[in-house]
Order: C-alpha cells, then sequence, then structure tokens
C-alpha cells in the first residue's frame, strides 16, 4: 500500500519536475500550464479528462502572474500537479459508485474536490517558490565558475555550466513536489471518501470559475476590454436564444 | 501628477510595463537617467515602448527637476523612474515632494546588504534611505504591485 | 566571413536554455553567453581565440526569453564588424546592455501580458467546445508567436546588426499587445456566456417556476460578482487570497443548504 503510493508520488513528482522546467529553465513552450499540465498527470495516472477539467479551471484562476524581472510568481504548475494527482487518488479511494462517475449539476466528481484542494493546496505554492529562489540564488555560483575559468584563459564549455543550473531547477522542484504529493496522497486514500459530498462544493465551484473569470479579465485589462467582453456576452446569449 | 515614484537600476523593464502600469492605471512614464537621456538610440528604444495610452519621455534628471513640477497638471498620471537613489535624493531636495519611495531593483554587489534578490545597497544607499525616512518618506521595498514589502530596518550604530 | 548555418541552428537550439542557469545576481548572464558561445568560436577561429569575446558577453544580463533571440543576433554581426575593425570591439556586447531593459519590457507586455492570456482564453473556451483538443490549439497558437521571434528575431538580428532597433521598433509590439488584449476581452467574455449555460442547464431541468427570471437573476448576480472580484485584484489583493475568500464561505453555503 504504502510502496504503491510511494511510486505514484515518485512518478507524479519526476513528470511534475519536468513540467516545471519549462517555466522558467528551458523552452518556456507553455506545457507547463495548468491547461496542459494537468491533462498531461492526468493522463500519466490514467483519465486525461479528469486532468482537464481542472486544467481549465486552474488556468484562468492563475492567468495573470506573469515571471517579470527576478519576481518568481505562483506556481501554478506545481498547483496543477498536485490537485491532478492527489484527485485522483481520492477519486479511486472515494469508496462504491466512484466519484469517476459522479455528475452533479452536470459537472463530473473531479471537479467537485476542486474547492477544497485548492483551499489545502494553495499554501504549499510558499514551498515551491522557496525552492525556486534556492535555485535562483545557487546558481550564480555557476556564473562564477564560469568566470572564473575564462578569467584562467581555460575555453570552458559554457554551454555545460549553464545546464547545471537546468538540472539543480530539475532536482529542487521534484523534491519541492515529492514533499508534499507523498503526504497528501497519503492523507487522500484516506479520505477520499470523505470527500464524496458533491452538494458541498458545487457552489464552491461556481465561484472558482467566476474568480478565474475576473482573473482573466484583470489580465487583459485595457480602457476598452469591459465593454468589449459585455458585447461579446451579450453577443453570444443573443446567438444562442435565437438558434 | 506623479502617482509613483521608483528607483531601479534597470529603469524600464518588465515590471514596470506589465504589473505596476496596469496597477495604477499609470498614462506616462516619466525616465530620470542622465547616462539613457544623453544616448539618442536608447531614447528612440524606450520611447518605443510606449502606445496609444502610455507615454514614454527619457529626460536628465536636471532636466526633470526644471519642467515636470510645471507640468504637473491633474490629469495625467506619471510613473517616474530614476536609476539609483542619490538622483532620487536629487529631485526631492529640489522640491519635488514624494510620499513614498518605491525600491525596485538595486545591485550593488561590492560590499552590499541584500534587502530582497534584487535589492542590494551599499552604504551610501543605506545614508540616502534613512535620510529619506527622517524626511518623513515612506520607503516601499518591492518588485511588482503584489509583492509583500519588505521592511528596511536600520542598522545598529 | 560570416558564421555557418550549422552555428546558426546551434545558436537557436542554445536560446532555448537561456534561463537555464538563471539567478538572482546575473540573471541570464550565463545562458546568454553559453548561447553566444558556439557563434564566437566561428567568428574567432575557435578556441582560445575566442575566450575575450565569451568573457565580454558573460556579463549581468536579462530580458524576456524570447526577445534575447534579435539581440543574440545583432551582438553576433557586431563581433564580427568588430573583428574586422569596423566598429569598436565591444560594441556588442554595449548593445545587448543597451537593450535588455526595454526589450524586457516589449517582450514581457507582448509575450507575458497579451499573447499568453490571449491562447489562455482560447485554449479554455476550445476545451468547452472540443475537449481535449483545445491543448493543440493552444500550444500551436502560443508557440506560432514564440518560435517566430526565436528563429525571426535571431536571423533579423544578425542580418540587421544594430539596425535590428528599427526593426523591432517597426513591428510595433506595445500597439499588438493592446490588440491582442481586446481579442482576449471578447474571447472572454463567449466563455463567460458559455460557462453561464452550461451551468444554467441543470437548473433548468429542476423544472422551477419562472425559470426566465431565474436564469436572468443568476446571470446578473455572476456578472457582478465578476466585477467585485476585478475591482479587488485591480486593487492589488493577490489571487491566492481571493480563493480563501471566494471559496471557504462558499464552502459552507453548500454545507448549509445541503
Amino acid at each position: 500500500m504504502i510502496a504503491n503510493m510511494l511510486a505514484h508520488s515518485m512518478i507524479v513528482s519526476v513528470t511534475g519536475g519536468a513540467l516545471l522546467l519549462d517555466r522558467t529553465a528551458a523552452f518556456q513552450t507553455m506545457v507547463s500550464r495548468p491547461l496542459v499540465a494537468a491533462p498531461l498527470i492526468g493522463w500519466v495516472l490514467g483519465n486525461p479528462l479528469m486532468g482537464l477539467a481542472i486544467g481549465v479551471v486552474l488556468e484562468i484562476i492563475f492567468i495573470g502572474d506573469p515571471p517579470v524581472g527576478s519576481h518568481i510568481p505562483v506556481n501554478e504548475t506545481a498547483l496543477a500537479v498536485v490537485i491532478t494527482s492527489v484527485t485522483a487518488t481520492a477519486l479511486d479511494a472515494g469508496g462504491s459508485p466512484g466519484l469517476h462517475e459522479v455528475r452533479y449539476f452536470g459537472i463530473t466528481g473531479a471537479l467537485l474536490l476542486l474547492p477544497p484542494l485548492l483551499l489545502v493546496v494553495v499554501p504549499l505554492n510558499m514551498i515551491y517558490q522557496r525552492a525556486d529562489a534556492l535555485t535562483r540564488r545557487l546558481n550564480a555560483g555557476f556564473f562564477y565558475a564560469a568566470a572564473r575559468s575564462l578569467e584562467e584563459g581555460v575555453p570552458v564549455s559554457l554551454m555545460k555550466e549553464n545546464l547545471k543550473g537546468l538540472l539543480l531547477f530539475f532536482l529542487t522542484g521534484t523534491a519541492a513536489l515529492f514533499i508534499t504529493i507523498f503526504p497528501l496522497t497519503i492523507a487522500a486514500s484516506y479520505f477520499g471518501a470523505f470527500l464524496a459530498m458533491p452538494f458541498f462544493f458545487s457552489f464552491a465551484l461556481a465561484g472558482c470559475l467566476i474568480l478565474g473569470i475576473a482573473a482573466a479579465l484583470n489580465a487583459v485589462c485595457t480602457d476598452r476590454s469591459l465593454i468589449i467582453f459585455i458585447t461579446a456576452c451579450m453577443g453570444a446569449i443573443i446567438l444562442w436564444i435565437v438558434r | 501628477m506623479i502617482v509613483l515614484v521608483r528607483v531601479d537600476d534597470r529603469l524600464l523593464h518588465g515590471q514596470i510595463v506589465c504589473s505596476w502600469v496596469p496597477y495604477i492605471k499609470a498614462n506616462a512614464l516619466i525616465i530620470a537617467s542622465d547616462a539613457a537621456a544623453g544616448d539618442s538610440i536608447v531614447r528612440g528604444i524606450m520611447a518605443s515602448c510606449g502606445h496609444g495610452g502610455l507615454s514614454v519621455e527619457v529626460e536628465s534628471v536636471d532636466d526633470v527637476i526644471r519642467y515636470i513640477p510645471a507640468g504637473a497638471d491633474g490629469d495625467s498620471k506619471a510613473i517616474l523612474i530614476v536609476g539609483e537613489l542619490g538622483d532620487a535624493m536629487r529631485i526631492y531636495e529640489a522640491g519635488m515632494r514624494f510620499r513614498s519611495l518605491n525600491i525596485g531593483n538595486i545591485h550593488h554587489e561590492q560590499d552590499g546588504r541584500t534587502l530582497s534578490p534584487s535589492v542590494i545597497i551599499n552604504g551610501e544607499d543605506e545614508a540616502i534611505i534613512e535620510r529619506f525616512e527622517d524626511a518623513g518618506v515612506k520607503i516601499d521595498i518591492r518588485d511588482v504591485p503584489t509583492s509583500v514589502a519588505v521592511a528596511y530596518a536600520r542598522r545598529p550604530r | 566571413m560570416s558564421i555557418r548555418t550549422g552555428t546558426k541552428l546551434k545558436v537557436f537550439f542554445s536560446s532555448f536554455f537561456i534561463q537555464a542557469s538563471w539567478s538572482f545576481e546575473k540573471m541570464q548572464g550565463l545562458g546568454f553567453a553559453a548561447a553566444i558561445s558556439p557563434a564566437m568560436k566561428d567568428v574567432f577561429n575557435g578556441g582560445r581565440s575566442s575566450i575575450p569575446a565569451m568573457r565580454r558577453h558573460l556579463a549581468y544580463y536579462n530580458a524576456h526569453p524570447y526577445m534575447a533571440s534579435p539581440i543574440l543576433g545583432a551582438a553576433i554581426r557586431l563581433e564580427e564588424k568588430g573583428r574586422d575593425a569596423e566598429c569598436p570591439v565591444d560594441a556588442g556586447a554595449r548593445l545587448k546592455g543597451m537593450l535588455m531593459g526595454p526589450y524586457g519590457a516589449i517582450g514581457d507586455s507582448f509575450f507575458w501580458g497579451s499573447v499568453r492570456p490571449l491562447a489562455s482564453c482560447l485554449g479554455v473556451l476550445c476545451a468547452m467546445l472540443w475537449g481535449l483538443w483545445c491543448i493543440p490549439v493552444f500550444l500551436v497558437f502560443y508557440n506560432a508567436f514564440h518560435l517566430w521571434m526565436r528563429w525571426d528575431g535571431l536571423m533579423k538580428g544578425y542580418m540587421l546588426g544594430e539596425g535590428v532597433v528599427g526593426y523591432v521598433i517597426s513591428l510595433e509590439l506595445p500597439k499588438w499587445s493592446i490588440r491582442l488584449r481586446y481579442a482576449s476581452a471578447a474571447v472572454l467574455g463567449i466563455f463567460f456566456a458559455m460557462a453561464a449555460f452550461g451551468l444554467a442547464r441543470p437548473v433548468m431541468a429542476w423544472h422551477l417556476n419562472n425559470q426566465g427570471t431565474w436564469l436572468f437573476a443568476g446571470m446578473i448576480l455572476a456578472f457582478i460578482s465578476t466585477f467585485f472580484l476585478k475591482m479587488f485584484l485591480r486593487k492589488g489583493i493577490t489571487v491566492t487570497s481571493l480563493v480563501y475568500i471566494v471559496v471557504l464561505p462558499l464552502i459552507i453555503l453548500g454545507a448549509i443548504l445541503r
């Protein structure tokens, strides 16, 4: 049992750790966004659609905190990875009907666990940010090592020194994910059944969606955004009614 | 009207355009830097960061002291960016009174004291900060508006 | 003698790792030097003779990661010119130092502030329409802008040298940032309407009296709460604290109404 959970946590942490690299260290192709990361973790755990449902909501809630300069934003990738993984565990432990199948207000069971999990996982963001900050402090060492070699006239491979930073990002990210996912997995496998109270959470889920739309609207705010938003919304409603 | 004064050794960059401008709803950026104002290429690039809703001006510190208070109409909302604390003090002493001073980026790594990852100050900076505090200017050390401000603690003497 | 195509490709691939050793002190300094080093070996015929150039470029540097490409291209061109004594030797390093702040500002507001939110809004809208197909839509849309800047920026930079300054200005990215934000607001409006229908359908299955009135009231409530929450965000309240302010009371409400 524990061995299973350990394996599960390790697989998710390593996959998540690789995804975290896309945020800063390499590529920046946005596979680290919740919209991609959550279904990917869901796919690894055998249920991509569950991940997608989670990813959509997290994507818009955490849309507007870009990594400008030395600012380290909320680690929405880690939040998406952890929430998807813990949801999968809780659903499997959820008891006889299996929340996989539950639909409440037309919403899948996976999403109904999102609000309570958000409350638990959002504070963990501090750990991920700390891990990131630690890496960014230590990385200066690689710069100085490279600078020293060049000063001594040694033609070092700068790329090799550079990629040491990437390795460090991977190690700290994976470690931070593991120390949070492992205890949460154990907890979820015991308390998963307790979470099977969908009605509790349906209002909160609607709240999450509205918060997401507000966050997105705030992120793209200009002098005319509000008018465009309302016009497009009205247009869509009128089209729906006419059809 | 100048609504924010910021010390930033990188002058104009992402944190200002992406975070502070929308937060304050500023429609003008005034960059007070002798080095940048003296270089026509730098002035051109910085000005190109503006658009219909945001004007970017690069002026020398003296020009800012001379012209900005006179042109302080109530309509515009401007952010004044200086490259170092000394320039901020020069402007303050020339009579432009601001109530708070945001410190975003200072990298004085030689014998520096680290206040936050992006603010590393030396002895001169400390003296200026303390003079600002004595004059009643609130010191606000943070990179972007959503970050938690770091408190400045005086060194025991 | 200009650099080889293979070297250009090497620089292009290295540019994806420009932030691999991001540090608070030197930021992308090492990443930039690592990305330009294959070209320096070409320009100065390899090994030891390229060391002075590498030392010039191993310095504090930070801009938007994609905007490093036009700077890389221009710096390589200026290093070539410097080698041939057509301009000062340190012209490339100087240009780099000059451009990094403004290109950070332009890149951050265009890519982080406009393209990414638009891609996200399109992505979540597509998720409601086509399920998992939203992932390729999101990635292709976003990376079209991303890879264009990485590749074309590098090529144009190398072609134009310091002329890259004028080229980037001519792209008018700050203006496009605003236009893309308008597009995002429109997509978001459609998403809002669809999310509301999604929630309305099961409610209508309850067969309440005055369905239309209920729907209308629900819509207005959602509108008002969206604008209130947006106002809080504008005031600088972080989204993480709003998660608590919104979710906790609603869970309690759900428990009471059960």
